[in-house]
């Protein structure tokens, strides 16, 4: 039996070879004979045919086929591994977990939280950073993003540079174009705003993105200025607004007020490049004049554009970047005027170019960080957990070893359980996360602004989680097992309670050391973010927003021109201000504090020396109607309001606010001073009539912003917001007010309908996520922290007991056991503190944005909450004291 | 295991087996039944005694300098099944053939 072919022979014969690497996978039980079953009957037929070396290739392609069959038997024989040592191992592991349903219950529970809260981290990182683009080969699709150095760069540019760039650069397979815009969907006699997008023709084609039905846009559609009205459907779009009708196709739209002609439906899964905003519609650009909705064009250039482009094969990154480099410094001396020093930065397409990447970065980065410490923690409660119970196991280890047990088989034993305690809280942390991901994006649907991302649990969050588990599952069992394992035979065997000692316990104090202090770093993250929004409730927004309320409406939708939608906008003021009860009403194009309502132009100030135009300061402005700052009750410091003698027949006027004047006339008096914004030569230029308090525009934590208010007689916008007060109920005065502006119109859908303190919380959104985050982990952190110092108080009591009870038997009273005990326990939780504070100071300033004036190290969270973890902490060692108390002195001496 | 446990293959091997074809490969020779098939059905056969394995002399394999190979037998059980499974599955002639050199191809 033993007569196995010598090395060579197995190795000159291919099909000997593969009987031996197949037998990897035969369990080992079985191997051995397996492997000689099959070569013994391959060398006899090898024997019946001819040696090897005179076999044609035809016996030895069957020989081949025949070893190949083997593969098949040795997976048939899978099941026979339940008897192996491996199933041996998982079911003796599942007993150990049934037999302590609670200790099961409770680490199951705790992975369960701290893998589903990494889980569901992850699918956001996945969904925003990690999966591609549904694009062929999305890793050779740029986004180019242009700016001046110093300044930042933006993925925009006005279409006829696009079309420079496009044309003279010999890196790019192709660069197409498209522009967002917000258009009027009218169906079914429902008006509708929906977001969609103008795309050159080879947008398509450079994407590598076909049909599912129909056709997409082509060049052909996009070749002269307004002559192809079609459009192509999102397949969502196709789906839930027109039913999936198969006969879509051919079918007329009115869009905004016009008629497009549907030609096809993308495919499921796309929705354009970007993830942040997505596109129902697609048009082709030269469809885009007259027809975007709000933003108009900037001032004597067309509407800005985004860019995409596909690297030629074998062009580098770098390549492209320094060609496309070259093209802008042409273009720059072409174009000095508005081109000078521009340059090209190239960054992954899907997040805004490189303007929205560092943001979702820092945020990902710090929400990972933060999941990561959860799950850290709770392993660390587990590992503890696990260790009392290897102390508990530590005889029946002992006998197994002294049995003659090899440690490595023990080991994988004990591994064997912890990976399987993990995969258990994997499969929970997965429904976690699973359920609280469509909780969380049903609920707040503006983290970054995105609208319509769609968090999806994909393989690489499965891979992600199972490879988190296994690795959590081994970080978990490695140390219990190692030192249970290690024991010293004889005290074990003797039943001698000396177990634990000095090492043992030193390890558990470490880790419950370290529990405190990742405990307390949550915490005083979650203490500091709300103590921020506390903060942000306190700042004055420069307006008064009780009692207030906004609803908007878009006029370009309707397609109206200036002198319709101005009277519009009149008529619709005259009639609200005549509601009863209601104290003031304005309009204004940009409300403060809306996110991603920019309203910024460059400013240049007269008498200044002439500058290019990407030089100029960018102030944000908005245009209002008369009677803004007493609806508003914002107040005015100096000079004029607006009033109706302010048209577009006479002078340019502009209101400021006070950061204003301090940055471009500091120490003056700028009334009657003149800026523009079209450049100092230009002419164009307009007065300052007056100055307004400051107030919040962008962001609630931004400090001194300058401020531009235009009156909106001179400044016509088909977008606005109107703004009313009034003394009763906000909600009644906002159905109202739709209600008016339905009577107006009655096609207009008045959109973002809402109370100014409602409007107030938005940009309040990501800092309060945070903070329930935060908070929820600190809470689950704090909890996991004070089990762990139950745990090991109570074993450090058990393992005292002799002691205990030799003190009472002395003479100690209840007062200076309780002291002993709660005194160690105090100790840990002290260093803990310590080292926790530390930590923290040095990583809540990461949290800077998210704190609304609030220090990072702000006085009052870290002793408050340092206040309430040493409080828990003290509860904690309290009670297993007491029972220390109870020790009887009698009962103790006689153990053992 | 039941009856109904009996594949079609595996009445095949186990008629090939009493027609005295008592190796793995040659019964695939002979019934046309790929290793993958043959082994597994062997080994549940095996597994519910209807068969039994041996290895060879040891003497025979040293005189042919190769390993001694595994050889297969019908149980009593074994026969009995054979002669149930014969009643039903009519195509059995086609392993009932005597042993020649030329292998069949008659996969089922």
């Amino acid at each position: 039996m033993q007569t196995n072919p010598d090395n060579s022979t197995r190795f000159s014969r291919p099909h000997l070879a593969l009987i031996r690497l197949i037998g990897v996978i035969v369990p080992f039980r079985l191997r051995t004979e397996w492997r000689q079953e099959w070569e013994a009957e391959l060398r006899f037929r090898e024997q019946l045919l001819a040696d090897w070396d005179k076999l044609d290739w035809k016996n030895k392609l069957d020989l081949w086929r025949r070893s190949l069959g083997a593969f098949w038997d040795a997976l048939w024989l899978q099941p026979k591994r339940w008897e192996d040592d491996m199933m041996q191992d998982l079911r003796f592991g599942a007993r150990m977990l049934m037999k302590r349903p609670g200790f099961t219950f409770v680490a199951v529970l705790t992975l369960g939280l701290g893998i589903g809260a990494n889980t569901a981290i992850f699918s956001l990182v996945n969904t925003v950073l990690l999966r591609p683009l549904p694009i062929a080969q999305p890793e050779q699709v740029v986004t180019l993003n242009f700016g001046v150095p110093g300044r930042g760069v933006f993925p925009l540019i006005g279409y006829p540079e696009y079309t420079d760039y496009r044309d003279r650069n010999q890196v790019l397979t192709g660069l197409a174009a498209m522009g967002g815009a917000t258009v009027g969907l009218s169906n079914n006699g429902i008006n509708e705003r929906i977001s969609g997008s103008y795309v050159t023709g080879n947008y398509f084609s450079l994407l590598g993105v076909g049909a599912a039905l129909g056709r997409v846009i082509t060049p052909e559609d996009d070749r002269a200025v307004g002559a192809h009205p079609v459009v192509v459907l999102s397949y969502q779009c196709w789906q839930q607004r027109f039913g999936a009708d198969q006969q879509i196709l051919g079918r007329e739209l009115l869009i905004s007020g016009r008629k497009f002609t549907v030609i096809g439906v993308a495919p499921k899964g796309f929705r354009g490049t970007e993830l942040a905003s997505t596109s129902e519609l697609w048009f082709p650009m030269m469809m885009k004049p007259g027809l975007e909705v709000g933003r108009g064009p900037v001032k004597g250039r067309t509407a800005p554009v985004s860019t995409i482009g596909r690297l030629k094969k074998g062009v580098s990154w770098e390549q492209a970047e320094s060609a496309l480099n070259l093209i802008a410094a042409q273009i720059a001396r072409e174009y000095p005027q508005a081109d000078k020093g521009q340059i090209v930065v190239l960054s992954q397409p899907g997040l805004f170019g490189a303007a929205m990447r560092p943001m979702v970065l820092r945020f990902t980065a710090v929400a990972m960080g933060v999941v990561v410490l959860v799950l850290l923690l709770a392993c660390t409660n587990l590992v503890n957990m696990l260790l009392s119970r290897a102390s508990e196991r530590y005889k029946e280890i002992a006998i197994r070893l002294a049995l003659g047990a090899g440690r490595v088989r023990v080991l994988r034993q004990l591994l064997t359980e912890s990976v399987l305690l993990a995969l258990l809280g994997s499969a929970l942390g997965l429904a976690l996360a699973y359920s609280a991901v469509k909780l969380v994006w049903l609920k707040m649907p503006v983290i970054f602004g995105f609208t319509q991302i769609e968090l999806q649990m994909d393989w690489r969050v499965l891979v992600f989680t199972l490879t988190l588990s296994l690795l959590t599952g081994v970080l978990l069992g490695l140390l219990p097992a190692l030192q249970a394992t290690k024991p010293d035979l004889i005290p074990a065997l003797k039943n001698e309670s000396s177990f634990g000692g000095y090492r043992r316990s030193r390890l558990r104090n470490t880790l419950v050391v370290a529990q405190m202090s990742l405990s307390l770093v949550l915490l005083l993250c979650a203490g500091l973010v709300l103590r921020g929004l506390q903060n942000a409730q306190q700042i004055d927004p420069g307006f008064n927003p009780e009692q207030a309320v906004e609803v908007s409406f878009d006029l370009d939708v309707q397609q109206y021109n200036r002198e319709r939608g101005s009277e519009f906008q009149r008529q619709v003021l005259e009639r609200v201000r005549s509601l009863p009860g209601l104290q003031a009403a304005a309009l204004t194009t940009h409300a403060p504090l809306t996110s991603g309502e920019g309203g910024g132009k460059g400013v240049f100030v007269e008498g200044d020396e002439p500058k290019a135009a990407t030089k100029a300061p960018i102030v944000l402005t908005t245009a209002i109607s008369l009677d803004y700052f007493r609806t508003m009750e914002t107040r005015l410091l100096q000079g004029r309001d607006f009033t109706a003698q302010d048209t577009h027949q006479s002078t340019p006027v502009a209101i400021v606010n006070e950061a204003f004047v301090r940055r471009f006339w500091p120490g003056e008096n700028p009334i009657g001073k003149r800026f523009s914004f079209t450049g100092a030569t230009a002419g164009n230029w307009i007065e300052i009539v007056g100055i307004a308090q400051n107030g919040k525009y962008s962001s609630l934590a931004a400090i001194n912003e300058p401020f531009i208010y235009l009156p909106l007689a001179q400044n016509y916008e088909s977008k606005v917001t109107l703004i009313a007060r009034s003394a009763g109920d906000p909600h009644l005065l906002l159905a109202t007010l739709r209600k008016e502006i339905h009577k107006l119109d009655e096609n207009l859908t008045p959109y973002d309908a809402r109370t100014m303190l409602e409007h107030l919380e938005l940009p309040l959104a990501p800092a309060r996520t945070a903070a329930t985050a935060l908070g929820s982990f600190g809470a689950l952190a704090l909890l996991l922290a004070a089990i762990g110092i139950f745990g090991v108080m109570s074993n450090a009591v058990t393992q005292r007991t002799r002691e205990i009870g030799i003190r009472i038997a002395l003479g100690a009273d209840a007062k200076e056991i309780v002291k002993l005990i709660v005194g160690q326990g105090l100790l840990l939780v002290g260093i803990g503190i310590a080292i926790g504070l530390g930590m923290a100071a040095l990583s809540t300033r990461l949290l800077a944005r998210l704190l609304f004036g609030v220090s990072a190290l702000d006085p009052l969270t870290f002793v408050g909450v340092t206040v309430l973890l040493a409080a828990t902490a003290f509860l904690a060692c309290y009670l297993p004291a007491c029972r220390a108390t109870k020790v009887d002195p009698m009962v103790a001496l006689r153990q053992d | 295991m039941g009856k109904s446990f009996l594949s079609f293959a595996a009445a095949v091997i186990l008629q090939a087996l009493d027609n005295g074809y008592q190796y793995g490969f040659d019964i695939m020779d002979v019934t046309g039944l790929p290793s993958g098939t043959v082994y597994p059905a062997l080994r549940r056969l095996e597994d519910a005694c209807y068969v039994r394995s041996k290895w060879e002399k040891h003497s025979i394999a040293q005189e042919e300098a190769r390993p001694p190979r595994k050889y297969y037998e019908l149980t009593r059980e074994g026969r009995d099944m054979l002669a149930e499974a014969r009643s039903r599955y009519r195509m059995l002639e086609q392993a009932q053939e005597p042993k020649t050199d030329k292998p069949k191809t008659s996969r089922a």
